[in-house]
């Protein structure tokens, strides 16, 4: 009896979780034109119309893109970051530790005037770089915990072993630091990407004619119109970022493997 | 030492002193490093020859680890000098001394199979992949770990990642091979399997060793010299029989084996020579060298197996009369703590072929009679309490 209670519950929790993503993809299949729910025949032609607005496929194309530049970026600047922070000892290493981690507490609308208020004077609102610049500050937090999480488990005398066989720090980072890093670069990368593509506050301050991103493209259209278009569209977002969750769960498997060899050597 | 005893006995060839000089493998001189305000490396002389095997041997933070990093160049010296093969290096980056170095944790790469492990050094030095390989499955085969090529660190047991981490720091034949606490995290049976493999290896191969350690036992075994050191400076340098035999203090005495102390006042004794009188009245011969001033508060220090029980004591030993005061049965030897009217009880360390086992022991609150050859005791002047 109490068995049952239980299984109830965790089905309702599961159902409660699951419900957007449950009921935003069977409405793309739906005939009717407007987002109903349950859906009523089956059809993947808002599947097509979605070919038919060129606004869409443009504000995807510079979404991709402008993630994949934050990413590298970050992927860069925050490796760099979490190398400096373990290397070298100064006063306030820890104040600026959580500083890297600041945009990840503070409000997102805060953030954004701020961005705004920084970008405008430059010229960089309405134009990529802006865009990539203001993702940047949301997607360096993730990299710098999760590759900062992997380098804390990376003993420094494996950097020093190689150094006294021969390598220079170059050659150290190359054939050490990097190759154990790798799982907390992936997985940060995998992040950052889809932090950077659902990113929505940020991006309202700064887009406009010309250059939209997909979120905003999509509020827009559902402000005109409510077909079930927007549900294809996220439908095939969804799928996106099952895939990115899946290669996450996946590498962060191997996380733990390197982690567990990285000690597992010594006792 | 080496270098001394040569110059020593062969003073009219110059060019004898000049080899000698040459055959310096590493020389440290007058080298320092502080942490802060914390000294810990002060002021360290000490010359070590090819092929010689040295241990650095001190308490935890005694600057042995620091010494030993400064010359793989992993930690930067304040000042002094420190040489390779008669070069100055501490200006040189590590990558560029042609040293190695065993770690604590052995520091073998995860991500690397044994043989890229190994390897890792020749690659670095962009030697030819043919020749790699041949070197590879040479060293690999002197320190017995052929077919364990393909296997993971994560895979290797504790010993067989100690040869892995000892075949990588020899194989690009380093003008200097370190070791720093290697066989810490070995269990007692493995590790010292491995001090005598790596002795016989250090051997066979002649390669200049330094090997940093806390146990004394360990610092014994494998070294053509020990270096005593204490809070950041060499205490005392010499072949492992000189400095247990004749520690040249307290803290040596204390830390290298077994070792007890009482402490007196020096009279005259009965024959004339100098005696030391302990707690109430007992009176101890002191060796025949040491010539202290009467009346002066002495330590006296004589290891446990020097002494002997209810045995004959011939001309020129001591003999005191005790009670047993407590037993210890270690196997193979026995120790008995024996009250002389002393501050602290004598130990003696008897092997049990001696007392035929533990039927033949010596009960507590026996009658016991210690003997010593006078001249295995050493005297020193108490630090003050």
């Amino acid at each position: 009896m109490r068995a049952n209670i239980l299984t109830i519950y965790v089905i309702g929790v599961l159902l409660f979780l699951a419900a957007p993503v449950l009921i935003v993809i069977p409405s793309a299949f739906g005939q009717e034109a407007t987002l109903a729910f349950p859906p009523i025949g089956f059809t993947l032609k808002w599947f097509s119309n979605i070919l038919a607005h060129p606004e869409l496929i443009s504000a995807f194309g510079n979404s991709v893109a402008i993630a994949l530049m934050a990413t590298a970026v970050s992927l860069v600047v925050g490796t760099m970051t979490v190398l400096a922070l373990r290397r070298y000892e100064f006063p306030g290493r820890e104040a600026l530790r959580m500083l890297f981690l600041a945009p990840l507490v503070c409000p997102a609308i805060v953030l954004a005037t701020a961005v705004a208020m920084v970008l405008s004077p430059l010229g960089l609102i309405r134009t990529f770089t802006g865009l990539v610049v203001a993702h940047t500050l949301v997607t360096l937090p993730y990299i710098v915990r999760t590759v900062g999480a992997s380098l804390a488990g990376l003993d420094v005398a494996l950097e020093e072993a190689a150094l006294t066989l021969g390598a220079n720090p170059w050659q150290r980072f190359r054939t050490i630091t990097l190759p154990l890093l790798g799982s907390g670069l992936l997985v940060g990368a995998t992040f950052s990407l889809i932090i950077s593509f659902d990113e929505f506050t940020l991006s309202l301050f700064i887009v406009g004619n010309g250059m939209m991103t997909l979120p905003l493209e999509m509020f827009n259209y559902v402000e005109f119109s409510i077909d079930p278009t927007i549900a294809a569209v996220s439908t095939i977002l969804v799928l996106i970022t099952t895939a990115a969750i899946l290669l996450i769960e996946k590498l962060g498997g191997l996380g733990r493997q390197f982690g567990q060899s990285a000690s597992g050597g010594a006792r | 030492m080496n270098a001394d005893m040569v110059r020593a006995e062969e003073p009219v060839f110059s060019m004898n002193a000049r080899a000698a000089e040459r055959a310096v493998a590493v020389s440290l001189r007058a080298v320092s490093k502080s942490y802060g305000a914390f000294p810990a490396v002060a002021g360290v002389d000490l010359d070590i020859a090819p092929g010689e095997m040295v241990s650095l041997l001190g308490p935890s933070g005694c600057g042995k680890t620091t010494t030993l990093r400064m010359i793989a160049g992993l930690e930067e010296a304040d000042a002094g000098e420190i040489t390779i093969a008669g070069r100055r290096i501490n200006e040189t980056p590590p990558w560029r001394r042609n040293i190695g170095m065993v770690f604590q944790n052995y520091a073998l790469f995860p991500h690397k199979t044994v043989a890229e492990n190994i390897a890792y050094g020749l690659v670095m030095r962009k030697v030819k992949r043919e020749e790699i390989a041949r070197r590879v499955a040479a060293v690999m085969a002197q320190v017995h770990l052929s077919g364990l090529e393909h296997r993971r660190p994560a895979q290797l047991s504790g010993g067989q990642s100690q040869r892995v981490a000892i075949a990588r720091a020899i194989i690009t034949r380093p003008d200097v091979l370190l070791f720093d606490e290697p066989l810490a995290a070995l269990d007692r049976k493995l590790r010292e399997h491995m001090q005598v493999e790596i002795r016989q290896l250090q051997r066979e191969v002649g390669i200049t060793t330094i090997f940093v350690t806390h146990d004394q036992e360990e610092a014994l075994t494998l070294s053509d010299r020990v270096v005593v050191m204490e809070a950041g400076r060499i205490i005392q340098v010499g072949r492992p029989a000189e400095v247990y035999e004749r520690p040249v203090n307290r803290f040596v005495s204390d830390f290298i084996g077994v070792t007890n102390a009482v402490r007196g006042v020096v009279t005259t004794g009965p024959d004339g020579c100098k005696s030391l009188r302990i707690g109430a009245g007992t009176i101890v011969p002191l060796p025949l060298h040491a010539d202290p001033p009467a009346g002066q508060k002495l330590e006296m220090v004589l290891r446990p197996e020097k002494i002997v029980v209810n045995g004959a004591t011939p001309e020129g030993w001591v003999s005191i009369e005790g009670s047993v005061a407590h037993v210890v049965y270690m196997g193979a030897v026995t120790y008995y703590h024996v009250d002389i009217g002393a501050d602290a009880p004598l130990v003696a360390m008897i092997p049990n072929e001696q007392t035929f086992g533990a039927s033949g022991a010596i009960p507590i609150g026996a009658p016991i009679r210690l003997g010593w050859h006078r001249d295995s005791a050493m005297v020193f002047v108490p630090p003050d309490p």
